[in-house]
């Protein structure tokens, strides 16, 4: 769980901070930083067994352990993609960053 | 991570593009509400106020995970060489991407954590210290939960330590980093599913607690009263 989106703009980001004021943290407000799907969820994920995976031994991953199965999702995977609708163990769950 | 099914619909998320208290805002296609995912509500639409339920979670390095969970599935990537918020991840001044004033400091603002919530109870449990406690018995509301760092290289765990309306206390093994052994029975309990290896209870499982990572600043601002775990 992250507070990132708008680091994706690059350049932009580092304008908006620019001319942002500092928020608080009662800030209610909605802050629009891109547009609707900018950044696009996975809806359709696919795994691969861990000893077939090929991620960095120091990367950090986000797991979920079931009664039969468990599941890793990389946060820097998820960095692009912020969010996977996936089903586990039959259970429709949302993976969130 | 949360439950998509609300009531008797599946929800399916995208990503909003809004930001609220510099967290990601989701929306979903099934009825165009907004809900905040640090703490899973919808804060805009139909549904406002709704909460999603949580779905136990945790973090650990590819490595740890690996090693107490070698059977896993694994979310299929390609070419992401390293996070794309590394140097936001470590600089520990940048707080959020509008910039935030952090008001409770409690623990440094980047400190990662395991939130749990229970009811109207959350509880911030820094990640470092639960790995300096190596395990840690704890009440978040009326939940009696329990936290294993069983070694170094091992992921923090976290369960309900109700086992049929019994609360157990746990405690490490002398030579054992996969098990853990509860103080009323003396049974022995994998740390990496929960369930009870040997001894009265052989058999038993325990739930995961209703636990998720998060960083400590963005986890206040959603949970202003939230406690701080201290040793």
């Amino acid at each position: 769980m992250k507070s990132s989106i708008a680091l994706m703009l690059g350049v932009l980001a580092a304008a908006a901070v620019a001319m942002a004021a500092p928020q608080d943290d009662r800030d209610n407000a909605l802050h629009v930083v891109l547009p609707r799907d900018a950044i696009p969820a996975i809806f359709n994920p696919e795994f691969e067994a861990a000893s077939e995976a090929r991620l960095a031994d120091h990367e950090l991953v986000i797991g979920v352990v079931g009664d039969r199965e468990q599941r890793a999702y990389s946060t820097w995977l998820l960095d692009r993609r912020e969010i996977v609708n996936d089903t586990f163990e039959g259970r429709p769950i949302a993976v969130t960053w | 991570m949360y439950a998509r099914q609300v009531g008797d619909r599946v929800l399916t998320f995208g990503v909003s593009g809004m930001l609220f208290r510099d967290g990601l805002v989701m929306y979903d296609r099934e009825t165009d509400n907004l809900w905040t995912q640090v703490d899973g509500r919808a804060i805009k639409g139909s549904q406002a106020g709704r909460a999603l339920e949580v779905v136990p979670s945790m973090h650990a390095t590819w490595k740890q995970w690996k090693q107490l969970y070698p059977r896993s599935l694994v979310l299929k990537q390609r070419g992401v060489a390293r996070s794309a918020y590394d140097a936001y991840n470590r600089d520990p001044n940048q707080l959020g991407i509008r910039g935030r004033r952090l008001r409770d400091k409690r623990l440094p603002a980047k400190e990662r954590i395991i939130g749990v919530r229970a009811g109207d109870v959350a509880v911030a449990f820094a990640e470092k210290d639960v790995r300096e406690a190596r395990i840690v018995q704890a009440e978040v509301g009326s939940l009696p939960v329990v936290m294993i760092a069983a070694g170094k290289d091992h992921p923090i765990v976290a369960f309900d330590r109700r086992v049929s309306g019994r609360v157990l206390s746990f405690r490490l093994i002398d030579g054992a980093s996969d098990a853990v052994e509860d103080q009323q029975t003396g049974s022995r309990w994998s740390v990496a599913d929960g369930r009870a290896l040997s001894g009265a209870l052989k058999g038993a499982q325990l739930e995961r607690a209703p636990a998720y990572p998060a960083f400590w600043f963005g986890w206040m601002g959603y949970f202003p009263s939230t406690e701080v775990w201290k040793r």
